[in-house]
Order: C-alpha cells, then structure tokens, then sequence
C-alpha cells in the first residue's frame, strides 16, 4: 500500500484559514453595516433636532415680528440665522405665505413660492422635515419648517422655514465610513494572521503527526511522536505512540514465530530428506504433498514437481501402494504390510510398508500418509542367512549324524574283523551275535527317525487313551527304573477323554520323554506324570517331570534341535522326532528345567470333540 | 607291577565301543572299562593302567576333561584318544595335552592292536 499525503485534498491549515477568514470577513462587515446605519441615523437624527431647534428658536423671536409684519426684523433674524454652521437658507413666510424674509434672496420677498416643497412647508399644520436637494449643485438639504401659532390662539400667524445642509453630516458619515473601513480592513487583517498563527499551532502537530503515521505506515516503527500541546491532540500523540509500541511487540513477536516456523520447516525438510524410508502423504482430493527424497529415490520418480499432482498419475491405478492409500482414505485406518513385492525391469523391490490416516489435531481427516522402507537388501540378506542356517543345520546333522553311526559302524567293524580269526570261539561268537545285530539295529533305527523326521504325516489317527500309552511306556522301562532306583509317581486322571493320533509313533513320543528323565537321573529320583483335561474348550495336558540334573539354558532351549550337542550332553534324534510327532498332533511341547532341579515338559494335546 | 603293566582303561559311552574292547584285547590283557569321565579317574587313581582308550564326546566329565585332570595331576599313564570326529584341533589339543595317538572310529583292530602291544610289551 502507497502511503503519503493526498494531493488532491486541501490542506487542513488552508481550510482552517480560509474559513475563519470567511467568518471573519462576515463579522466584520456585519459590524461596519450596523455601526455605519446607527451611526448614520444618528447623524441624522442630530442634524433634525439641531434643525427643529434653531427653527424653534427663530420662530420664538419672530413671533411678534411676524404679528406685526415688521419685515425688517424678520430679515434680521432670517439674515442672523443664516450664519448658523449649515444652515442654508431662511424663508420665513407671513400669515398669508408670502415671503417675509428671504435669506440672502431680498427679491423675493411678498412672493408666495410655488414650489412643491414651499406648498407643502406653509400648508403643514405641525413641523415638517422634508429632505430635498437645493439649488444647483443639488445639495442634500433638510426643509424644516415649524408654523407659527400664538398661545391662545389656533390660528397660525406663519411659518418659519430653516433649509439645513446635509453636507456636513455626510461628510462626516463618510468620514465614520472610512474610519470603519479602514478599522474593519485592519481587524480583517489582523484576524487573518491571527487564523494563520492559531492554524499553524493546530496543524502543526496534526502535520507531525500525519508525518509519523505515513513513516509508520511505510514500516518505519521507530518513530515516537513528542507532541507537549495539552489537548485531545497530544492524547492522540500519546495513543499513537502507544499504538505503534503495540505494532512493535506484535512485529517482534510476529518476525519470532515467522523465525520459529523457518527454522521448523527447515528441520523438517531436513528430516525428511535425512529419512531412510520413503514418505508420501496425500490430502483428501488424493494429491500428493508431501514426497521425500527417498520415496523418489525408492519409486525411482524424479520427473521433477511431483508435489501437487495426482497420487494416480505419479503411480498408477494398480500401484499397491496407489491401492493400500485409497484403502487407508476409505476406511479410515492404517494398513500395514511387512512384504510387498514391486515388479521392475531390473528385477523385485521389497518394501516394508505402513499407511496411516492423517489428521489434524482434532481428528479431523486431513488425508493420508504411507511410509515404506526399501528391504530388498535385507530379503537378499535373509535369503543367505537362511542358506547358512540350512549349511550349518546340515553340518550339525551330518555331524551329528556322522557321530551317531560311526560307533555302532565300529563295532561291527571290529567284529567282522575278528571274526576269521575268531570264529571258532563260542564266547566270541555268542558276543558277535549279540553285539552286532544290536548295533546294526541302532543304524537302522538312525536312518528309519532320519526318515520320519523329515516325513510328512502318513500315520492313520485313531481314537487313543493317552493314560494306557504311558502306562505301556512305564512297564517298558520299570526295570530300568528299578535298577536306577527311580520312582514312577502316577498323576494320570483316568476320566480324560481320548486323543485323535496315531498309537506307535505317541508311544516313541513318551518313551523318548521317558528315557530323556531316566538318563537325567543316574542318581535316581522320581519321575512323575499326570495327565488333565480342565476345561471342554481346552486341550488334554500332560506333565513329564523328573527330579534329575536339569538342563542349562542353552541345552533346553536346543533340545529339540537334531543332534544338539553340547559339552555336556548330546542328543540324537530322540527329542527332535518327539517334537515332530506331537505337532503332528497338532499339539505343543515345551520344556522348564533348571540346572540341578529337574526338568518338566509339558504336553498339550487336542481331544477329540464329543 | 606285573599284573598293573597289563592293564588298560577304556572309557566310552557307547556299548558298542566297549563290546569290541573287550573281544579285541580282552583275551591278552586286563581290560577296565566305564561309560563315563568321572569313573575313569577313579580307575586311573585307584587301579592305575597303563594305557588308556579315551573317548572325547561322554556325558558329564568328556574325555578333553580327563586329559587335562591327568596332565594336572601328572599321571604317568598313556592315553590313546578314540573318537568318532575327526577334527584336526581337537587332535592338536589332545597330543599338547599328552596323548600319544588319536584315532578316530570305526576303529583299525590292527592299530589298536599294535599300539596295546607297543605299551605294554
């Protein structure tokens, strides 16, 4: 905005002088008016009575004169008359309106005068002012003239008549008028500087004023107006001033946020083009606004001003990431994918993403937001690991595996050697043939769990009394048992219902936990097992516990691991082919144990639904 | 001292092993034998032999464990190491630790064999 004075509007001291000019102008000539018409009739008024009087006078002393005729006395008194400053003429007229005296016109005495003026002044009954213009030079002359009557009588004996010049009295009025003129024209004058001084004094401030306000305007907030006049002026001076300390906080304050907001925004942008995922969100109409660097990078998009445009046309249609969007818009809640494969030329992007509606702080639907992070490194990366987990899962089995076969493949071995030498013997022959078929059944026994390890479920599934199968596995090993010194606690609740599952591999799932619990106790101990069914919803629950040596943490945690070996122990396939069969029940096996207190496994098993 | 030269200690987990022990060398010299580490150094402490087959993988105390006791304890017997892995460290560690062969299974009769009758003739 433009802000200066307008040129087109009169000055506020040019107006302000103008009019009181106008005011003062009226006044005056108001005043002269009044003061010239008083003055005037005044004059006038003066001139009448001065006029009547000496009039009056002549007639007192012309009284007797003119009842007796006596001319001459009448000229004296007329002549004597005459003298009197402005006095013109004197006509005194008889009883008959002849001319009795004459002033000056000695001729025209015994004449009666025709004049509309002398008619007029010897007919009138009282004293008559008649306002004329004498003689040649037409000089404005009052005719005064008083009849002449004697005390007693009603009869008028003449008329005296004064002709009494105005040009005294009009000079003085001219004189008065040029006084007042020039007085006027001076207090006009003097008033003018005066509105003059008076406007500056107004306007000064309101100037300064206007001049601060234009500067502030313009942006210049350092101004401080210091108007000292007292009235409503410097009150707005003050306010002003105030005013502009108020603009100033708020500009302060203002250029602060704007500082704060630049400062965050550029924190932001730095986030995310720091980001290592990928970032778009989009507002309600789908247009994208927000884009980071490695979403462009990742979506390989970098047709320069994408922010703006329409998310389907960066993507496509049936972009997954188009579609998990619009998803996210419509129901109004986040969709996560951990994998989403993106076919491209040069191969598969794996992306880890998650959409999420975006709002405001109120809830309010603002758009959405997908952010997804580049995985197809860590896939490649995972896809090795698990070749490594199966190299090595493979060495520890061929390992295990290795360990497992040879020693019985020795003793067969050794055997089979001594037995030309030895074959005639009966105690070497009674050993070989103990020892050696035992220890060819021990490989295949090896081979025939390799196979049933890694095979899928064939076994047809029947209804089962899990309690007679451990009980079956107890009787197996009682002498075992016996011999170890170990007790047998029965904890079996014979009201369970049956399982669905196949008997003999069940039956090599509890005997491999049974042999597990009389090789922890060499020592003897107990071996204690029960069996639950607490509720319908729930599956049968079945307890191995031994008083044995337990397990460290980490044998337990591998024990179902193929061949699992560690310094202490090793295992073969027994534990891992037991997990096999109960998940082939479709149920769970978990192992506790504690270095020095035992182990528990604890079985659960689905029943089969009446 | 003529019945001790002829003893010899074999200590395997594994029936098997100690079945064919005991066919081998059973018949010409005084076998002893035990499932387990801890057994063996009681045989070793109390009925010293003179030559012992030792295998490494034994629950409890393995056979590196009782290695190191006897070299510890500075046992003058001579320890074969019988073991079903071949693993050239664990040999490495078994000879700095005293053994004086290692052989791995199935077992050679002919050098089991040789090495009963190179100790104890």
């Amino acid at each position: 905005m433009d802000f200066r004075k307008d040129s087109r509007s009169i000055r506020l001291r040019t107006r302000l002088i103008f009019y009181s000019t106008i005011i003062l102008l009226l006044v005056m000539a108001l005043v002269i008016i009044l003061v010239e018409k008083r003055q005037s009739e005044t004059i006038h008024e003066e001139a009448r009575k001065r006029g009547i009087t000496i009039a009056g006078h002549l007639a007192a002393v012309s009284t007797n004169a003119l009842l007796t005729y006596n001319y001459i006395v009448l000229k004296q008194n007329a002549e004597r008359v005459v003298l009197e400053k402005d006095v013109l003429y004197v006509i005194i007229h008889d009883k008959e309106d002849k001319v009795a005296a004459y002033s000056q016109h000695d001729e025209k005495q015994g004449m009666i005068l025709t004049d509309e003026v002398s008619q007029k002044a010897t007919r009138a009954r009282a004293p008559l002012i008649q306002p004329i213009l004498y003689g040649e030079k037409e000089v404005r002359v009052l005719d005064i003239s008083i009849p002449v009557y004697i005390k007693e009588s009603q009869e008028k004996w003449g008329t005296i008549r004064i002709g009494l010049s105005l040009e005294g009295m009009s000079s003085q009025i001219l004189k008065t008028r040029l006084n007042l003129l020039f007085l006027g024209g001076f207090a006009i004058a003097l008033g003018i500087l005066g509105s003059i001084f008076f406007a500056r004094r107004i306007t000064q401030p309101i100037s300064n004023l206007v001049g601060t306000t234009i500067a502030a305007a313009k942006g210049d907030l350092d101004q401080v107006i210091d108007i000292h006049t007292g009235d409503e002026i410097e009150e707005l001076g003050k306010n002003f001033n105030h005013m502009i300390q108020q603009i100033r906080l708020h500009q302060t304050e203002l250029e602060n946020r704007l500082r704060e907001i630049t400062s965050l925004k550029a924190y932001t942008d730095n986030v995310l083009s720091s980001m290592t995922n990928g970032l778009i969100t989009i507002d309600l109409e789908e247009k994208i606004v927000t884009l980071n660097e490695m979403a462009e990078r990742i979506l390989g998009k970098r047709s320069g001003k994408i922010v703006g445009l329409p998310l389907e046309r960066v993507l496509s249609e049936d972009h997954p990431l188009y579609r998990m969007m619009i998803e996210t818009l419509s129901r109004e809640e986040g969709v996560f994918r951990s994998e989403m494969e993106l076919k491209k030329d040069e191969g598969s992007l794996w992306l880890t993403v998650g959409t999420s509606l975006l709002t405001d702080g109120k809830g309010k639907k603002l758009g959405a937001l997908v952010l997804f992070q580049d995985i197809t490194g860590i896939k490649a990366l995972e896809e090795k690991l698990r070749q490594a987990d199966r190299l090595a899962a493979l060495g520890t089995l061929s390992a295990g595996l290795a360990h497992e076969v040879k020693n019985p493949l020795s003793a067969i071995k050794t055997f089979v050697q001594l037995l030309p030498r030895k074959l005639e013997n009966p105690s070497f022959m009674e050993k070989f043939n103990s020892t050696v078929p035992r220890e060819i059944d021990r490989i295949n026994q090896l081979v025939e769990d390799l196979l049933e390890l890694t095979r899928r479920r064939v076994h047809p599934f029947v209804a089962l009394d899990v309690n007679y199968l451990i009980l079956q596995v107890i009787d197996l090993h009682g002498e075992e048992m016996e011999k170890k010194q170990i007790r047998f606690e029965d904890h079996l609740d014979r009201t369970i219902p049956p399982v669905e599952g196949n008997s003999e591999t069940l039956y090599r799932a509890f005997s491999n936990l049974a042999i597990n619990a009389i090789q922890a106790m060499p020592e003897g101990g107990s071996l204690i097992i029960s069996s639950k069914h607490d509720s319908p919803s729930s599956g049968l629950q079945i307890i191995f516990r031994d008083t044995g040596v337990g397990m460290d943490e980490e044998t337990s945690k591998n024990l179902f691991n193929p061949f699992f070996t560690t310094k202490d122990r090793g295992v073969g396939l027994g534990m891992a082919l037991t997990h096999k069969i109960i998940e082939d029940h479709r149920g769970t096996i978990e192992v506790m144990s504690e270095k020095g207190a035992g182990t528990t496994f604890v079985l659960m098993l689905p029943v089969i639904k009446s | 001292m003529e019945h001790l030269s002829k003893r010899i200690l074999v200590v395997d987990d594994d029936q098997g092993i100690l079945d064919s022990f005991e066919v081998l060398l059973g018949d010409r010299y005084n076998l002893v034998m035990t499932d387990n580490g801890y057994e063996a150094l009681r045989i070793i402490e109390t009925k010293p032999p003179r030559l012992v087959f030792l295998d490494i993988k034994m629950p409890g105390l393995d056979g590196m464990d009782v290695l190191k006791k006897l070299r510890k304890d500075q046992k003058q017997v001579e320890v074969v190491i019988i073991t079903a892995t071949q693993r050239d460290e664990i040999e490495r560690e078994a000879k700095s630790l005293g053994a004086i062969d290692f052989l791995t299974k199935p077992l050679n009769i002919v050098e089991v064999e040789r090495i009963a009758s190179q100790i104890l003739s």
